[in-house]
């Protein structure tokens, strides 16, 4: 019983995806507790996105920049369950993006100049620290049903200097405009990709908030969770708000003694507000997606999972003119002490 | 600035909408582009004089808009090195 309750934990993890998904590598260590009274554990989980799919008002546009955003941040997610019901997991993000964006660069001493900047940005991000408490947990032979809320704060121990370079930028472009005049915060960029993204750290303490819902009924399971993403303003910069939901019904196809392997089908809808910089917001910047994909989960014995899925973009609508998903994919273990 | 995306077709005809001084010795150059194409911003120093009141001479390129897919407004910086100093804009495709 400790392996499929394990494994059906294992799958909720699979069911977490975003771009900022801290909550992702959160749960999968969480996934670990079920089935145990309490202990570390430590899980690894990378998602990678590229952003290369260029769209103006959520309809896709040809760009002759080829400008592009390959996003890979891979989560390093020590924990401690202090008991069944409550634990404490910190989230070390690591990050690497490799880009090319193709924009005006201003400045108060002479014509702008057109710069194509194809480099990567590589580092520690924001480090979170997360609870879990269960609220509700039923779990017997045939059948379980696990209820968590997660909450935490993350802070801003990522490097900001992108940010700060766009914020300059901000406030050279403002100066050559005549006062009062009505444009977008970010209205000094043309590109897709816009330096806040490349930013390994945001600079806020943040808040996150988390509900997690695991349910089993024999070979059959249904995972759901929410996560808010509170933000504050660092360094002039405010990321928008964001919210991701995201669940779906599996099976177990394999149920071995020693392992079990199933498959589910995820949904993920994904909203993120406008940013703000430096008070005001931009109309270049705020998404929603929805997503549909496959998950993969492996258990073996009670103290390994394995998991992996990819989302595909049902349906995106941004704002403004943005890079966006072409697909994401998510995956990482778990070992449970 | 961010308008919707022109139609394809014919550009706008190009215009400058605005130049305006920035401090002691700068000056501001406005104007709008249509999507998806490239515009090119160029300046003359010394007119030479002709039959008509068109300033003639080498012109040489401030700035190069690439083509973008949004219609957008730009505000470009110069210096003011000289007394006078001519500007005009081009596009392609037209």
């Amino acid at each position: 019983m400790n392996q499929s309750i394990f494994f059906a934990g294992l799958l909720m993890l699979s069911a977490l995806s975003g771009m900022a998904c801290d909550l992702c590598a959160i749960y999968s260590a969480t996934d670990a507790r079920e089935g145990s009274s309490g202990g570390f554990h430590f899980t690894i989980a990378e998602q990678f996105i590229p952003f290369g799919t260029p769209r103006l008002e959520g309809e896709k546009v040809s760009s002759s920049s080829g400008d592009f955003l390959d996003n890979s941040i891979t989560h390093l997610v020590p924990g401690y369950n202090f008991s069944e019901r409550f634990g404490v997991s910190l989230n070390l993000p690591v990050i690497y993006r490799s880009f090319q964006r193709s924009d005006l660069r201003y400045s108060l001493t002479g014509p702008p100049v057109f710069e194509v900047e194809r480099d990567s940005e590589f580092g520690p991000g924001d480090v979170a620290l997360i609870g879990r408490f269960t609220v509700f947990d039923l779990r017997e032979m045939k059948r379980g049903f696990v209820v968590n809320v997660l909450a935490g704060v993350k802070f801003p121990t990522g490097d900001t200097d992108r940010i700060r370079d766009e914020i300059e930028q901000t406030t050279i472009f403002d100066s050559l405009l005549p006062p009062g005049t009505s444009h977008d915060p970010l209205g000094h960029s043309v590109s897709g990709v816009h330096q806040h993204e490349l930013s390994p750290g945001s600079g806020s303490f943040d808040g996150i908030f988390g509900l997690t819902l695991n349910s089993r009924w024999d070979r059959w399971f249904f995972n759901a969770q929410a996560q808010y993403y509170l933000r504050t303003e660092g360094e002039g910069f405010e990321f928008g708000d964001e919210l991701l939901v995201s669940g779906g019904l599996g099976a177990y196809l394999i149920t071995h003694p020693r392992y079990t392997l199933s498959f589910q089908g995820v949904a993920v809808y994904e909203t993120m507000a406008r940013d703000r910089v430096l008070g005001r917001k931009s109309d270049r910047t705020g998404l929603t997606a929805w997503y549909l994909g496959p998950q993969l989960g492996f258990t073996w014995g009670d103290r390994l999972s394995i998991q992996a899925g990819a989302d595909l973009p049902l349906r995106v609508s941004n704002n403004g003119f943005q890079n966006v998903p072409d697909y994401r994919f998510h995956g990482g273990f778990t070992l449970r002490f | 600035m961010l308008l919707s995306a022109g139609a394809a077709g014919w550009a706008t005809e190009p215009h400058i909408d605005r130049i305006e001084l920035l401090g002691t010795n700068l000056v501001t150059i406005h104007f709008d582009t249509d999507a998806n194409r490239t515009y090119t911003l160029q300046y003359l120093d010394h007119l030479i004089t002709g039959t008509n009141t068109t300033p003639s001479g080498t012109w040489s390129n401030l700035t190069v808009i690439p083509a973008t897919p949004f219609n957008n407004h730009y505000v470009l910086v110069d210096n003011r090195t000289n007394r006078n100093r001519f500007y005009r804009l081009s596009v392609t495709p037209q």
